[in-house]
């Protein structure tokens, strides 16, 4: 299960870099996809704010996995 | 509203997000020491690219980004400039480095060159006499 055991310093730097860039897209699209007018730029905003959060988790699982527990840094 | 942001704006903001985000994940693939980090980070890679390629073309379709063709001056100008250098071109002059067979050599191969002109001083020692 663990496949991410023996991360390197500079993969988990920017692998945390990675989940502060997507949790924030994540928040923006949630408050931009209720300000847009044209209902389909606010559906795929909220297509968007899926994929990102996805991301994050994915990348945050990874650290996990690397036992360098991703969870703490999910939260931006 | 001065302060609210429009369609554009928005859109706009997302593309920089997307492409920002490319350059980081492309940034963390050139680092990864470890293949399932890096085939991991390829996969998110390609979503980010995706979602690039999917804002613009709402923007495109919307008129937010109108793309211009290239000048056509200025693109005949690169085209005759590219193919007089392309014409020029001779790797290390004419002495030993062309390719007899007139087959196609990559950039790697040309610049290797034969074997028997591995050695630099072998160039040197006929300037000399000569």
């Amino acid at each position: 299960m663990h496949h991410f055991t023996g991360m390197s310093q500079a993969e988990k730097l920017a692998i945390t870099e990675l989940i502060r860039h997507e949790n924030l897209c994540a928040k923006k699209c949630s408050i931009y996809k209720e300000q847009v007018q044209d209902p389909q730029i606010k559906s795929a905003l909220g297509q968007m704010q899926n994929i990102k959060q996805q991301h994050s988790n994915t990348l945050g699982s990874m650290l996990q996995q690397a036992g360098l527990s991703g969870g703490g840094t999910q939260t931006v | 509203m001065m302060n609210r942001l429009d369609d554009h704006d928005i859109l706009a903001d997302c593309l920089e997000d997307a492409k920002w985000g490319s350059s980081s994940y492309h940034m963390a693939i050139m680092e990864a020491a470890n293949e399932p980090v890096r085939n991991t980070l390829l996969q998110l890679h390609n979503d980010e690219l995706m979602l690039q390629k999917n804002i613009f073309e709402m923007m495109h379709q919307r008129g937010l980004y109108p793309v211009e063709p290239a000048a056509r001056t200025a693109t005949q100008q690169q085209t005759q400039t590219a193919f007089r250098q392309d014409q020029g071109y001779q790797p290390y002059g004419a002495t030993g480095y062309a390719n007899p067979q007139g087959t196609h050599q990559s950039m790697y191969q040309a610049n290797q060159g034969p074997q028997q002109n591995m050695n630099p001083n072998a160039n040197m020692g006929n300037q000399q006499q000569s």
